[in-house]
């Protein structure tokens, strides 16, 4: 085996072999289902930005989550027995009138006066990818043949 | 023929696992070849993704492993400080300018570059007008113990030149999930949360206003120019100044000058009109200018400003002043060290008076192998707003800092394999390896 070969082996064993693992935690979804909110709240509901990390959990609505919940970065399910109990409890960690929960399920932000938006902006231009649809085997292979040919017909020209 | 059959399955099989999202790679510690300007290599005047054909040969022949055959990197550096080699190598399209010398046209002559530095390694010749590209990366990480594989990114992507007027762009596809800080802000399509959506980074119609092609001007959805375009979209100093090539880009017009000495591109910012409604989007403006003080030392200074009516990332309402302004460097003392170094103070409204930055030292081991590490810190500012204030923390009124300790293995043509190990501040500690292959 040539050592580029020997290479390519070595890499594809560190990168692919290992099983792909399980699903990660989700704690927008499990918010999202535990409060009946509109949408999968950002990360920054709870963190001090967009991209988490722990110890950046420290928004008002954080803080009460964790005063009566035992939360774990790894385990979603942790999220609605907090969720039922901030709602017990009434608790309105932004002091607007409307608790927290109420707000989420709203759509509004807990952690500020007010309305606030808890969903943000739309991405992408409207258009959808349906996840039901089939691929047709018979253009799929067409498609591929088309290519072929015309990839062999510049490697002909070429020479 | 073979080669391209031989190469087809394993495409395709990486294709069908690329669903998600990254941009590609920029990268700045070409510098140590005396590469400061990026036209040369790239179709973008500013850096990233489709490649030149010269830029296509130079990474055959300077980046990646040549197992025994004659190296360029590992050759001494040619004892010249003209500038001649910085941007004047353009592809057939710069045919204005004289011809320069290659930084080692000795070891170009022992082992140029292979014909699998080509397009889909080869198999396709594009014509002159034409160029094309593509990756597709693969990602695994180690955090707590946790071990994940995720597909990080599949573009393609190229650029369409006939005469002085420019067409380029990119097509890819991405899985994103509802609150990811990364990806969305690129669909064009709308899927919902976790299903596939294409995506487009960049597109835009440019023209070349002056003959030696140092004047571009294009509109359209464009990287935003700022600091240094590294690959690494997730490192703090483009996270937090928005400025990433993984899906920051923002749609606008743009002039680029790539001169021999100085380099720079001014943007007028219109927004992002991949997302909506309209009181989101960003709009100002965003520049960076770089001065090359020798061919292996160029310092530039970048500034950047917008005003939004509601901040896409927080949510707040209230009208948004982001601001960014900065310095950054790159220096290669010896040929295989290259020290790239950014600082920016931020500002944004609501928030204190924040900063981001980051040192970072490349060290090619070996023509192909390269070692890295890089120290960042950053606080952008304690949060004050409509709520009760929050308490200062580790990058929000206190500074937070991290490292990583890097190895990128350039195996085989068109393909390298990186491993980060990444401890930061109220992180657990990450292992991050990625596969990337482009076309």
């Amino acid at each position: 085996m040539t050592t580029p070969l020997k290479a390519l082996g070595l890499v594809i064993a560190l990168t692919l072999a290992p099983t792909v693992a399980a699903a990660s935690p989700n704690y927008p979804d499990a918010v999202q289902a535990a409060a009946g909110s509109p949408c999968p709240p950002p990360c920054t509901v709870c963190h001090e930005s967009s991209s988490g990390g722990y110890g950046t959990a420290v928004k008002p609505f954080a803080r009460a989550m964790a005063k009566v919940g035992k939360l774990d970065a790894e385990d979603s399910a942790l999220v609605a027995p907090a969720i039922e109990a901030l709602k017990a409890q009434a608790t309105d960690s932004d002091g607007d009138g409307t608790g927290d929960i109420d707000e989420v399920a709203a759509g509004h932000d807990p952690n500020r006066r007010g309305e606030g938006d808890l969903c943000g902006p739309e991405y992408g231009c409207g258009a959808r990818v349906d996840p039901g649809q089939r691929v047709d085997g018979w253009a799929l292979l067409l498609s591929v043949l088309v290519a072929l040919s015309l990839v062999a017909r510049g490697r002909r020209r070429r020479r | 023929m073979g080669l391209f059959f031989r190469a087809v399955p394993f495409v395709l099989a990486l294709s069908t696992l690329a669903l998600t999202t990254r941009s590609a790679h920029a990268y700045g510690f070409m510098i140590r070849h005396g590469y400061g300007g990026c036209t040369t290599c790239h179709t973008d005047p500013s850096g990233g993704e489709t490649l030149t054909r010269y830029g296509r040969a130079q990474s055959d022949l300077l980046l990646r492993m040549r197992y025994g055959k004659a190296t360029v990197s590992a050759a001494p550096a040619p004892a010249t400080e003209s500038f001649d080699g910085f941007d004047d190598f353009g592809d057939s399209p710069k045919a204005e300018k004289p011809p320069a010398p290659a930084p080692a046209p000795e070891a170009e002559d022992a082992a140029g570059p292979a014909s699998s530095s080509g397009f889909l390694w080869g198999a396709f010749a594009e014509p002159d007008f034409m160029s094309l590209g593509g990756s597709l990366r693969s990602a695994s990480t180690l955090k707590n113990g946790d071990f994940r594989w995720f597909p990080m990114q599949a573009d393609f992507y190229g650029q369409l030149a006939f005469g002085s007027l420019r067409v380029g762009g990119s097509v890819g596809l991405v899985k994103t999930r509802a609150g990811a800080p990364h990806g969305r802000a690129a669909l064009v399509t709308r899927g919902d949360d976790g299903q596939l959506n294409m995506v487009s980074r960049t597109h835009w119609l440019g023209l070349d206003l002056d003959s030696r092609r140092e004047l571009l001007l294009r509109a359209g959805r464009l990287n935003v120019p700022f600091g240094l375009r590294i690959s690494e979209h997730v490192m703090w100093v483009r996270e937090a100044t928005h400025t990433d090539r993984e899906s920051d880009q923002q749609h606008g017009v743009a002039l680029a000058y790539s001169g021999e000495k100085l380099r720079g591109e001014l943007m007028a910012i219109a927004g992002n009109y991949q997302l909506g409604p309209d009181r989101y989007r960003e709009r100002g403006y965003s520049l960076y200018l770089e001065a090359f003080a020798s061919s292996s030392l160029a310092v530039g200074a970048s500034h950047l400003f917008t005003v939004a009516q509601a901040d896409r990332y927080s949510l707040d309402q209230g009208e948004t002043l982001r601001g960014a302004h900065g310095l950054f460097t790159r220096w290669s003392p010896l040929r295989p060290l290259v020290v790239m170094a950014e600082a920016n103070a931020l500002h944004l409204s609501r928030r204190d008076l924040g900063y981001v930055g980051f040192v970072q030292l490349d060290y090619e081991l070996t023509q192909g192998l390269h070692l890295g590490a890089t120290g960042e810190a950053l606080d952008a500012g304690r949060a004050r707003g409509a709520g009760p204030d929050q308490p200062k923390s580790a990058g929000a009124g206190e500074p937070r800092l991290g490292g990583w300790l890097t190895a990128s293995w350039f195996f085989l043509p068109h393909c390298d394999l990186r491993v980060d190990a990444i401890a930061r501040q109220n992180e657990a500690f990450t292992l991050l390896s990625q596969l990337h292959v482009f076309l």
